[in-house]
């Protein structure tokens, strides 16, 4: 098992989309923060436009977990879905690999990367909160001052699972296609499709309050939040945000735990599909 | 668990089938299909496009689960889901499947961390066992479909495999690279080790071969060691002048009615082709002599490819319809399987 973790961490190194993804993340990232840092820091409503620590951990998630999130999705159907593509999976499962094994330990090995991803895309958010402060000729404020450490910490713990979950939700969505460009495709269909979705309901949910006279504080916990791209958010808004003037801030988070727990569930289950569906299926091709 | 029938002596042997069955929805693909391969042989594994062999093959490595039917891998009943047993197993189905952006050596390291526990240093073995040592550290998608083919028969032999499956192994080989595969095939049987080749490359199959299984729409026409089949496959080819052709035919036909006609024009015109065992070449020749017909020229030998086309198309068949079973002391084909 761990020979073949190994083997995952080697294929997912050696590619170059690997490289690609995280590049597209931090280019990004970057784009944002220098252009804020170009801008001297300040809106022109005289907004601050340069985040300081602790609020600029809020911005690094919106980007690592939020961006993240979806091109997580996209790179774990493609890693997923190649095996079946490129016919690997045939010659593995003829060589007598156990078909639920070989699943676990690729989704195993994609976490690890995953993992690191994170870590680094996280630290270029912190360097890149330094030099556009610098840039703006102000204070980046200090990243572990208070609870900036464990604000950190949370951050990349709760995203991290987040992303690992939606991950292995493109994961297992491109092994039932069998396909790698369907998996890629489907899966952001379906992201996007969730987020879209979410606002429509959100909407729907504001309309009816305003039509019983309710105020937008009462909007509360709604079920669509529990929908498996969404629960994330609320386990993400655990670590860090910001505040925010998006459809999702009229919503109360979901408790940290019953959150937690239901990322967790879809996590394994995501899994659990991926391996079913690859213990059963009959290979031709 | 499948148990083999009493009377199924499955010692010695690498593989079998015994009544298999597989249909892709409702188009049949295997019909009762009953295979034998004894160890420590080249086994050459023939058929018609579409006639079944790369699911048989399929089968036998566990990508697929048959509808009906027995098989036997390396001397135990195998049912798809022992898959341990796939350890000594080694195969190359349909064509070799590679992460194209990772180099030869990197496939292989990948390869080998799944199945069978396999040595360090065996990648790099087998890569210089097929010839690809100077270029094991190229990416894949650099590669010939030659190299292609010869990658996948090193990972097929990453395991060190008692029993090597190949379907189409000389797929894009040049001519060196078939004699080298044929060397490096020769070698493994003698190192005792058995092969199934699965091929439409018949004069490939005739040098290669020990063992021949002939299939025909997923069932088993003919099996038997190659000399045996051969012997079936005897011809005698005479030229005559296009215009002795009717006569010289009526005269060969006291020797057997199992004669080809020539084309009336082109390059064949002329050639009479009568089946009969080679060394009857002499008693066709004299018959003609005789007659006062003189051949031009005359050929004799064994052909895998006359055996193969007689048995495929068209192929003898016993009182019942069904096709004939192989030669006697081998496997005899049970009653076709569910239509």
């Amino acid at each position: 098992m761990i020979g073949m973790v190994r083997a995952e961490l080697l294929k997912i190194r050696r590619r170059w989309a690997s490289y690609i993804v995280l590049g597209v993340l931090i280019g990004l990232m970057a784009l944002i923060f220098l252009l804020a840092a170009a801008l001297g820091g300040r809106g022109r409503g005289g907004d601050d436009l340069v985040a300081r620590f602790p609020l600029a951990y809020g911005v690094i998630n919106q980007f690592v977990f939020g961006l993240g999130s979806l091109l997580a999705v996209a790179y774990a159907a493609a890693v997923a879905g190649a095996d079946w593509s490129w016919g690997i999976m045939r010659v593995v499962v003829a060589r007598g690999e156990g078909r639920g094994r070989y699943i676990v330990a690729k989704a195993v090995g994609f976490g690890i990367a995953l993992f690191v991803g994170v870590l680094i895309a996280y630290l270029a958010g912190i360097l890149l909160t330094y030099i556009s402060a610098a840039i703006a000729d102000t204070s980046a404020g200090d990243p572990v001052a208070g609870s900036g450490l464990s604000t950190l910490f949370r951050s990349i713990g709760y995203g991290f699972l987040v992303l690992a979950q939606r991950a292995a939700i493109g994961f297992a969505v491109a092994i039932v296609l069998r396909s790698q460009l369907a998996g890629v495709v489907i899966g952001i269909v379906l992201y996007i499709g969730e987020q879209i979705l979410s606002g429509i309901l959100i909407f729907a949910s504001v309309r009816q309050l305003q039509s019983t006279g309710g105020g937008l504080d009462t909007l509360g916990t709604q079920w669509y939040q529990f929908l498996p791209f969404s629960i994330g958010d609320s386990v993400i808004s655990a670590g860090a945000s910001i505040p925010s003037a998006n459809a999702n801030s009229l919503l109360q988070p979901v408790p940290l735990p019953s959150a937690l727990a239901a990322t967790a569930i879809y996590l394994v289950i995501a899994i659990g599909i991926a391996a079913l569906v690859t213990r059963r299926a009959e290979i031709r091709s | 668990m499948i148990q083999p029938p009493a009377d199924f002596p499955i010692e010695g042997l690498a593989a079998a089938t015994r009544g298999l069955v597989k249909r892709y929805g409702a188009q049949p693909a295997l019909q009762g299909l009953d295979l034998t391969v004894p160890r420590g042989v080249v086994y050459g594994f023939l058929g018609p496009n579409g006639s079944g062999k790369t699911t048989t093959l399929r089968l036998l490595v566990g990508l697929m689960r048959p509808d009906a039917g027995q098989m036997v891998l390396l001397g135990q009943p195998f049912n798809g889901r022992d898959r341990k047993r796939l350890f000594r197993v080694g195969s190359l189905i349909e064509q070799p499947s590679f992460y194209p952006y990772l180099s030869g050596r990197d496939n292989l390291r990948a390869l080998a961390a799944t199945g069978a526990s396999t040595p360090k240093q065996r990648p790099d073995q087998v890569l210089d066992f097929v010839g690809l040592g100077a270029r094991s550290h190229d990416k894949v998608k650099t590669y010939s479909l030659g190299m292609k083919q010869r990658l996948g028969i090193a990972a097929a032999l990453l395991s060190d495999p008692d029993l090597l499956l190949l379907d189409e192994p000389a797929n894009g080989l040049d001519p060196a690279g078939i004699v080298a595969m044929r060397e490096l095939l020769r070698y493994l049987t003698l190192s005792g080790k058995t092969v199934v080749v699965s091929s439409h490359i018949l004069p490939e199959v005739q040098q290669l071969a020990d063992v021949i299984g002939i299939i025909d729409r997923g069932r088993l026409v003919r099996e038997g060691p190659i000399q045996q089949l051969l012997t079936e496959g005897g011809r005698v080819r005479v030229r005559v002048a296009p215009q002795d052709v009717p006569r010289a035919m009526s005269i060969l036909s006291a020797i057997t009615t199992d004669i080809l006609a020539p084309p009336p024009e082109g390059p064949g015109a002329g050639w009479i082709t009568v089946r009969v065992p080679p060394e009857h070449s002499i008693e066709v020749n004299r018959l003609l002599a005789q007659n006062g017909i003189y051949a031009s020229e005359l050929e004799a030998g064994n052909d895998l490819e006359a055996v193969f086309l007689t048995v495929t198309s068209g192929a003898p068949q016993d009182s019942a319809g069904r096709p004939q079973g192989p030669p006697p002391g081998w496997g005899q084909p049970q009653a076709g399987g569910p239509a």
